[in-house]
């Protein structure tokens, strides 16, 4: 009787179905590609580190610029679960996300808090590597996806640590972005029968998180190039 | 495949529950819970049967399973070992591992890796009964479909979670 059960167990082990997304015709898909630079280490305390992945918000907009709706966005921002942001609210972070919500919150800020979380549909534990997001039942023909990455304490020579409030370069102190958010996007047209759009990258947001503004200045940037290897839209 | 491997489960449950206990086998059950440190935390419930084989006098190997409600509830199956560090007195200091893999029943969820290894310490209540309280380490990793819909579109992700704890539980061991 023990022998029927562990051979049972050994092929319900191998044999177990997986939950995976599945995708029907005229469905799309958002790829995130992760690059060399997808994991970074966060600094915890007595020299010790954790690999971090990056905090990422993707968006539609019309093709006028306008925000129309959040897709997802990582558990962190969407909920201000920051870890060791010493009271920092990471404004920096994903601002130019921010500002297209156009959302203001108590502290005049436009993240997200944690009494006024994003919607949890929305928000998911940060992928540690590359990962899809399937898009469906959507009406719409014409659209352009926008998604803004970075990561926490990403300094260089060009967004130190040291840097002080009220220098060009500063970007939230020694908890901050280091480094500003990359913002690229795909622009989706629906009509002319092409299956696969690549995301370009537009920019950098403002260091400071003081405005949703993007440069495309991106000297002074480093390893957040690298944080992402490609992005892709496919229609399926 | 997922309803064939729960009824496995309770199968195998009520084997370990009703297995013959002598001198090599002992059975514990345990109950705790977690101080989840990850991010999306979730604070666990967990529900344990464990039927332990006496290797010689203070190593004890095995398997066990129950119940583990994370975000959602969790079916796990593992392997387990178990060293008495001191000869049995009052109470009884002793470690132990536990390393598998989480089933989840429900639907849009998949389990994942379980590891929990910890000390504790175990004092006779009966003639051939003991109580057991432990603190450890728990990793228990599952997958889980999310997504939402508005007017615009409807998304879905796989969200991966990794839930990395420090584990309480107490326990009977008959």
């Amino acid at each position: 009787m023990k022998l029927f059960f562990i051979l049972f167990w050994l092929i319900c082990l191998y044999s177990c179905q997986q939950e995976e997304i599945e995708y029907n015709k005229g469905d799309m898909k958002v790829h995130i590609e992760k690059g060399d630079e997808w994991l970074h280490d966060f600094p915890l305390f007595l020299g010790i580190s954790k690999k971090n992945a990056p905090q990422i918000a993707i968006w539609l907009e019309d093709k006028q610029g306008n925000y129309l709706s959040t897709v997802y966005v990582t558990h962190k921002i969407a909920t201000q679960s920051w870890l060791m942001s010493g009271g920092n609210r990471r404004k920096e972070a994903l601002p130019h996300w921010c500002y297209s919500r156009g959302i203001k919150y108590d502290d005049g800020l436009y993240l997200p808090t944690k009494k006024e979380p994003l919607t949890d549909g929305i928000s998911g534990a940060t992928p540690q590597g590359s990962f899809d997001i399937k898009l469906s039942q959507s009406s719409m023909k014409e659209f352009v996806v926008k998604i803004e990455i970075n990561h926490s304490t990403d300094f260089n020579d060009s967004f130190p640590r040291s840097a002080k409030e009220g220098d060009k370069n500063y970007s939230g102190g020694k908890e901050g972005s280091g480094q500003p958010a990359l913002v690229y996007a795909a622009d989706i047209d629906l009509s002319k029968g092409e299956k696969t759009f690549q995301a370009k990258l537009l920019g950098h947001s403002d260091p400071q998180g003081n405005s949703g503004e993007i440069s495309n200045d991106l000297s002074g940037l480093t390893t957040a190039l690298h944080i992402v290897e490609n992005i892709t839209v496919t229609i399926k | 495949m997922k309803r064939l491997i729960l009824l496995f489960i309770i199968l195998s449950t009520a084997s370990i529950a009703s297995a013959k206990r002598g001198d090599n086998v002992i059975v514990s059950t345990n109950v705790g819970t977690a101080i989840d440190f990850s991010q999306p935390s979730s604070t666990p419930f967990n529900l344990q049967i464990i039927g332990l084989y006496k290797i010689s006098d203070r190593f004890y190997a095995g398997v066990g399973t129950g119940v583990h409600i994370y975000e959602k509830g969790l079916l796990p199956l593992f392997a387990d070992a178990k060293y008495i560090i001191t000869k049995p007195k009052k109470f009884t200091p002793y470690v132990e591992c536990a390393l598998g893999h989480s089933f989840a029943p429900e639907e849009k969820t998949n389990g994942g890796f379980y590891f929990n290894p910890s000390i504790g310490i175990q004092y006779p209540i009966l003639k051939d009964k003991k109580i057991s309280f432990a603190i450890g380490y728990e990793l228990q990793e599952l997958e889980r479909i999310k997504s939402c819909e508005n007017e615009l579109f409807k998304a879905e992700f796989l969200e991966k979670l990794s839930h990395n704890s420090i584990s309480m539980k107490i326990g009977i061991i008959f």
